[in-house]
């Protein structure tokens, strides 16, 4: 656990961003400042001893997918360059976003998703949703997961609590009796209500 | 097809048919479009080449490198390729090529979802095939195109060779035009001037537009002067790239003399990338579209010290091309520099600088060879550094440097990764700023591709045949697909889109005349059996491969056919395969036929088909009309393969002794002659004599 700095931590550069959401200079360097905040908490080669149970999680999609270790290594090759906050915003934009999502976006066609795309030496950019906010698209899943088996209360709350079954699981590493029959008990009843 | 350009041509709705050979022309590359839209389409097409302008193809590879995409298949699944000419090479097409049909596209657009699938471009559609062969001219100026490349070195040697296999497997598609074709490319001429040649006088109108100009608007005002258009009318968009005051300049202050603002009325933010000029004359008009921009390096030079750009130019009769601006909004510009447009730097067709260090150009990987061809000669004592595609280490059991070229032995482990696919990184002297990329062509597995496509799995077992019946029929199947033996095999051949079963009696019926011979003389089928001319490295033929089982027979002889391992990372359809597994019976008894032939066991079954098969090929001897037509290379070959083929049968009652022996006769009869027979026979042991009396008919 990471004790919180009410105002100089990457989560209040975070919820600037997205409580400000607007594309401007400010943002883009709040941006990169966060990730230069995490670079230091974790990205530096000195601190891998600290992580060395992460490490695997970090190296988790090697070159081909950028994981989290590859991306620290490629970040502090760049800053051995001592780049202005420019190029290196540049970078990050180009083979981090750009680049990024054009290969997401068009492995996903038809359906057209593009936010951006490179055009004739210049950027055409689509109106569609793209929020400066956290994109994990496991997050929700798995929280919708764990909330529907009845083991924490929703995560709509921002105080959200454990229940007594995911207390159990957490602390005996097992459910009480009964309690998968209850959370699909409540689902079912919820179905029927809605039929 | 393709008296017009098409503004809204999707291209990847465009490309299903039964091609061998799948090539594209394109300036900038987006591989990720390729294998995320085209390949899935493009699954059975065994050879695959894209051919892009080499900066562009270097850019998105060390991108990919850069970025962690691995485009594992390149150069090993399809081939992506770059064309080295020191300018841009802009030129772009695809042409999709089979045994006896073609689709050929010319236009502006880059292999990528904007090129390929946006309204902002133009593309020209040719087919061509044996019921529509008016477009033969271009699908052969289009070769032309690509040859000339070749021919140039612009290409890489193992992309020549690959070419070589795609030409031989279309062998109706000539090396140059026999008539004039509509496709122009400025390999050796300016476009300008063939643009000049073709376009009658006066030129009452000129339209243009282009995505990018001179700086000076050279281009455009050399269109004005040598056409000297009454009227001018030059298309602009919000994004062009020009200078607005040489474009004043260069128009002038003639009121005739006009510039409009342009966009596609469905999708005003449509990047418009289609170039053309557009020359109206009083009766007619001519217009040229294309790859080429309103560039000194497009329109008025050649590619000796110009680009490489390909197009169409066509003329035809007053308002053919109307539809070139139905798409369109236009609206008059009184003052262009209101626009906001600019000439940019670093377009189309500007060229970048060098790098300062060897680059590797190319490799190849064969088994444990790694052969590496850099961008200048290597010291002798260059020591490399090689990393496959996760940044791991590749090991080299030995380095010799010759020239431009590294050949580095590989350890097995090493090799296997190369060979799963993916770039390799090469660090000269281990130093990280003297880094390229490679992908190494990995010509086993692409040819591999092709054999299996064309593959005829059980061919190779002629020389024993094979133990099992099932397998003895599948080889039965694919030697009637690969032999042609009488007319049926003919008809199968020129009727292709017709195919069905013909009974003994419909034989006579089809007659010489109505069997389209040129046709049969053109399919790769009947090339097969002609290997003397046949250019180094292209796969063996269906029928050299039949020749050499049979010779394996008496030892080490033969040419080696022996065939590359395949992944099984796609199917592949055999092409035009028809014959015995043909699906006919349009009637209900040859429903009913077909129906207690598979109730049978399947050596009955076998043997029935055998018969039948020998029958046809003992009948078609006596039809020295068609032998004749045949030529004397395909029926002595095919005498070959039945002779063998017979003998083998009747060692393992595969056949009914009363058919195989009478076909076995008319074989030795037309290999010797008539007067010799008996001399042959006379000299036969008795117990083989008798079995002739006894089964003869």
């Amino acid at each position: 656990m990471w004790p919180r700095h009410d105002g100089l931590d990457e989560h209040v550069l975070y919820q600037a961003c997205r409580d400000f959401d607007t594309d401007d200079g400010r943002t883009l360097i709040a941006l990169v400042a966060l990730i230069l905040l995490l670079r230091e908490r974790f990205g530096l080669p000195q601190r891998g001893a600290e992580f060395r149970q992460e490490q695997s999680l970090l190296a988790e999609g090697g070159a081909l997918r950028n994981g989290m270790a590859r991306f620290a290594h490629l970040l502090n090759q760049r800053l051995l360059r001592d780049p202005t906050i420019a190029e290196l915003a540049q970078w990050l934009i180009e083979d981090f976003v750009i680049v990024q999502h054009e290969r997401v976006a068009t492995a996903k066609l038809p359906d057209d998703t593009y936010r951006v795309r490179r055009v004739g030496g210049g950027l055409r950019f689509f109106a569609q949703e793209a929020p400066a906010a956290f994109n994990d698209s496991r997050f929700l899943a798995l929280s919708t997961t764990v909330h529907e088996l009845g083991w924490v209360t929703t995560f709509r709350e921002a105080e959200r609590k454990l229940t007594l079954s995911g207390r159990a699981l957490l602390t005996d590493a097992d459910l009480p009796s009964g309690a998968l029959e209850t959370a699909a008990a409540a689902h079912e009843a919820q179905g029927s209500a809605t039929e | 097809m393709s008296a017009a350009p098409r503004p809204s041509v999707v291209i990847p709705e465009l490309l299903q048919g039964q091609w061998t050979t799948a090539l594209i022309c394109t300036f900038g590359v987006n591989l990720t479009f390729f294998e995320t839209r085209l390949m899935t389409q493009l699954a059975q097409v065994p050879l695959r080449i894209i051919l892009a302008d080499d900066k562009q193809l270097a850019s998105t590879l060390g991108e990919a490198a850069r970025t962690g995409q691995r485009h594992r298949l390149a150069n090993k699944g399809y081939v992506a390729a770059p064309i080295r000419h020191p300018r841009a090479a802009h030129g772009k097409l695809m042409l999709l090529i089979g045994p006896a049909s073609g689709r050929l596209l010319v236009g502006s657009g880059n292999l990528g979802y904007d090129g390929y699938a946006s309204p902002g471009e133009l593309w020209h559609v040719f087919a061509y095939s044996d019921d529509q062969p008016q477009h033969l001219s271009e699908f052969a100026a289009a070769r032309s195109f690509i040859e000339g490349l070749a021919s140039r070195q612009l290409l890489d040697p193992p992309v020549i060779e690959l070419l070589l296999t795609a030409w031989g497997s279309a062998t109706w598609l000539p090396q140059a035009p026999t008539a004039p074709a509509t496709i122009c490319s400025n390999l050796d001429r300016p476009l300008i001037a063939q643009l000049r040649d073709l376009a009658p006088a006066p030129v009452t109108e000129l339209i243009a537009h282009a995505p990018f100009h001179d700086a000076d608007c050279a281009a455009l005002q050399e269109l004005i002067t040598r056409f000297e258009p009454k009227q001018v009318r030059l298309l602009v968009t919000d994004a062009t790239s020009a200078d607005p005051v040489a474009i004043k300049r260069t128009l002038g202050g003639d009121a005739k003399r006009i510039i409009e603002l342009v966009q596609v009325t469905d999708e005003p933010a449509a990047y418009i990338h289609a170039k053309w000029v557009h020359l109206i004359h009083p009766d007619t008009e001519t217009l040229l579209t294309g790859s080429a921009n309103l560039s000194r390096s497009a329109l008025l030079r050649s590619s000796f010290n110009g680009n490489i750009e390909i197009g169409v130019v066509s003329t035809r009769p007053a308002g053919t091309f109307d539809d070139l601006y139905a798409h369109l909004q236009r609206k008059r510009v009184s003052d262009v520099s209101s626009l906001g447009i600019s000439y940019q730097g670093g377009n189309e067709d500007d060229t970048d600088d060098a790098t300062s260090y060897p680059v590797a150009l190319w490799s190849r990987l064969d088994g444990d060879t790694l052969s590496i061809t850099f961008s200048d000669v290597m010291p002798e004592e260059t020591a490399f550094s090689l990393k496959d595609h996760a940044d791991r280490a590749i090991v080299a059991v030995s380095t010799t440097i010759d020239g431009a070229t590294a050949i580095v032995k590989l350890d097995k482990e090493s090799a296997d990764r190369l060979a799963d696919g993916g770039r390799i990184s090469v660090r000269i002297d281990s130093d990280d700023d003297r880094l390229s990329f490679t992908w190494p062509y990995q010509l086993s597995h692409l040819r591999g591709r092709l054999d299996k496509a064309g593959q005829r799995e059980r061919l190779p077992s002629i020389g024993d045949l094979p133990a099992q019946d099932a397998e003895l029929y599948e080889l039965l199947r694919e030697l009637d697909q690969t032999l042609i033996i009488d007319r049926e095999s003919v008809w199968r051949i020129a009727k292709p889109g017709n195919v069905r079963e013909i009974d003994d009696s419909e034989q006579e019926s089809l007659r010489l005349d109505d069997l389209d011979w040129d046709r049969v003389r053109r399919d790769p089928r009947y090339g097969g059996y002609f290997t003397r001319k046949r250019a180094a490295g292209l796969p063996p033929t269906d029928i050299q491969v039949v020749l050499a089982a049979i010779a394996g027979r008496l030892g080490d002889l033969g040419l080696d056919t022996s065939r590359p391992d395949t992944d099984d990372e796609e199917d592949l359809a055999h092409e035009g395969d028809a014959g015995l597994s043909s699906e006919s019976g349009d009637s209900d008894e040859e429903l009913e036929d077909e129906l207690t032939r598979r109730r049978l066991p399947i050596s009955t079954r076998t043997r029935m088909a055998f018969d039948r098969f020998v029958r046809r090929y003992a009948s078609a001897l006596s039809d020295s009309a068609f032998i004749d037509e045949l030529g004397p290379i395909p029926a002595a070959t095919n005498a070959v393969v039945f002779d063998h083929l017979l003998s083998r049968l009747l060692e393992r009652q595969g056949v009914t002794p009363r058919w195989a022996i009478d076909a076995q006769i008319a074989t030795w009869r037309f290999l010797w002659g008539n007067d010799d027979l008996s001399t042959v026979t006379e000299n036969l042991d008795q117990g083989y004599s008798r079995k002739r009396s006894s089964f003869g008919s």
